[in-house]
């Protein structure tokens, strides 16, 4: 793909079904989402994984991103599975297609702070790859304590914590290890602005949450809040190919 | 041309948000917006009749802004008028909010003000954000010819959307449409002229909503109902 000045590495995209009325959740319409919105690579999460199986959902999305030069994948782990999510990690990092950890506390129905949650940190952590969590903001004492030990430990705070922003930026602004991305359906002001300015563009992350969401809904925002060429090619694609050497690759 | 079916203005209790007058005209004009419906927050918040007092002083000064109107069925005195008087005090549609003020859509107060609505021909708008809320306005709306506009759907409230369309003329608004095809689908499934461009400000970010409904992979027909002559034909019918 000819990168235009405004390519992007996504990090926070979907492969599978939701049960909404979305038709645009097959593996071709993933492509055409990302030649339509300049995306060079996505990261992507089981939704059967998350909302449903693991091992499952995991399973598919290996089979559907092999072979597919500009597709990788999170390993979607569950704190009430330990030892299955132990072995999804041991099954799927070992591999160059899956760079990163998924775990979706809303769907577990479990806060950071318990201590199955807990012990699921110890295993992810042991890794060292990139975390993308859907956490809230109430969950950030738990997660401040995984960053301050896992200091080389990649965290993403899927959402930045939603309408919570403030928290999720000074989190950023704390821990180096500390990224945001903000794909959401609700994108409230100054959001962006605020992020930018507690936390600096460099622990911003281009995500848009596809197949749920589009790129659209997380780039309009984007585009309005007078972000510098610097800014766009750092939040774009610059962070995601420093949190994820494999896709820098991409950025060549 | 673009025209917004979803502003306010106004002060904010529950969060830190800048919502003031000032922030919305600006960002109206940064995006193009020709025209915004609109109404204060004080309604929602404190008083509607202080509110819509507000509203209409605004939209007075302000010719890009036409004034929506609201009451808050809780309070009881002053609605049937307000209602009754709405479309002659130059308000474009009626906008209730049962989820800021705690009171269900199955309301009794709310059903005897829906009569004094019908005779306006305004247009009501109301939050269906989550489920059954689509379901309980048509159930009380009943016969009645009353426009609905559903606000605040999301992915999870889209069915809901579409089915509704099925039995009535309703429409929606699009600041929380984020899906990669959600224009696409409720056209398609709702009709050519029922959704109508949305943007949440001041609270949200207009490019949002504005954005997808720039790429959305549509007709220019069918776009430039979406941006603007969806919302213009439904006003004009109620004027």
């Amino acid at each position: 793909m000819t990168k235009s000045k405004t390519w992007r590495l996504d990090v926070h995209t979907h492969y599978g079904r939701w049960p909404f009325p979305i038709q645009s959740d097959t593996l071709a319409a993933v492509r055409r989402l990302m030649q339509r919105f300049d995306i060079a690579a996505c990261v992507m999460s089981s939704a059967e994984a998350i909302v449903s199986d693991m091992v499952a959902g995991n399973a598919r999305l290996s089979d559907a991103i092999r072979g597919e030069a500009d597709l990788y994948g999170y390993v979607v782990v569950n704190p009430h599975y330990l030892e299955a999510s132990r072995e999804e990690l041991n099954r799927h990092l070992d591999g160059e297609k899956f760079v990163g950890v998924k775990i979706h506390c809303g769907y577990c129905r479990l806060g950071c702070g318990a201590p199955a949650m807990q012990a699921l940190f110890e295993e992810v952590a042991a890794r060292g790859r990139p975390l993308l969590i859907h956490a809230g903001a109430g969950d950030w004492p738990a997660l401040a304590a995984l960053a301050a030990q896992a200091s080389g430990l990649p965290i993403i705070l899927a959402h930045s914590f939603f309408l919570d922003w403030e928290v999720a930026a000074e989190a950023a602004a704390q821990h180096d290890n500390v990224y945001l991305d903000f794909c959401s359906s609700f994108t409230p002001r100054p959001k962006l602005e605020g992020v930018l300015k507690r936390a600096g563009a460099n622990k911003m992350l281009f995500g848009s949450d596809l197949t749920l969401l589009s790129p659209a809904f997380v780039l309009g925002p984007f585009e309005e809040v007078g972000l510098s060429e610097t800014e766009k090619a750092l939040i774009y694609h610059g962070n995601a190919a420093r949190v994820f050497p494999a896709l820098a690759r991409r950025s060549a | 041309m673009i025209w917004d079916a979803d502003t306010c203005f106004g002060a904010v209790p529950y969060r830190r948000a800048d919502c003031s007058r000032e922030t919305l005209l600006r960002l109206l004009e940064t995006h193009g917006i020709e025209r915004a419906l609109t109404y204060s927050l004080t309604g929602v918040h404190y008083d509607f009749e202080q509110g819509n007092a507000e509203t209409l002083a605004a939209c007075a000064q302000h010719p890009i802004l036409l004034p929506v109107a609201t009451v808050n069925p809780v309070r009881h005195f002053g609605c049937d008028e307000t209602v009754r008087s709405a479309r002659e005090r130059g308000f474009v549609a009626l906008r209730l909010f049962p989820d800021h003020q705690g009171w269900p859509l199955d309301f009794l107060p709310l059903r005897h003000l829906l009569d004094a609505l019908a005779d306006t021909g305004l247009p009501l708008i109301l939050p269906a954000g989550g489920h059954g809320a689509a379901t309980q306005a048509l159930r009380i709306i009943g016969d009645r010819p009353i426009p609905l506009v559903l606000s605040g759907v999301g992915y999870t409230a889209m069915a809901e959307a579409i089915a509704a369309a099925k039995e009535a003329r309703v429409y929606v608004t699009t600041p929380r449409l984020a899906t990669p095809d959600g224009l696409e689908v409720l056209t398609s499934a709702m009709g050519e002229d029922r959704l109508l461009l949305g943007t949440d400000s001041p609270f949200s970010y207009p490019g949002a909503a504005l954005e997808c409904a720039r790429r959305a992979e549509v007709s220019e027909e069918v776009r430039t109902g979406i941006l603007s002559g969806n919302l213009q034909a439904l006003i004009g019918r109620s004027r």
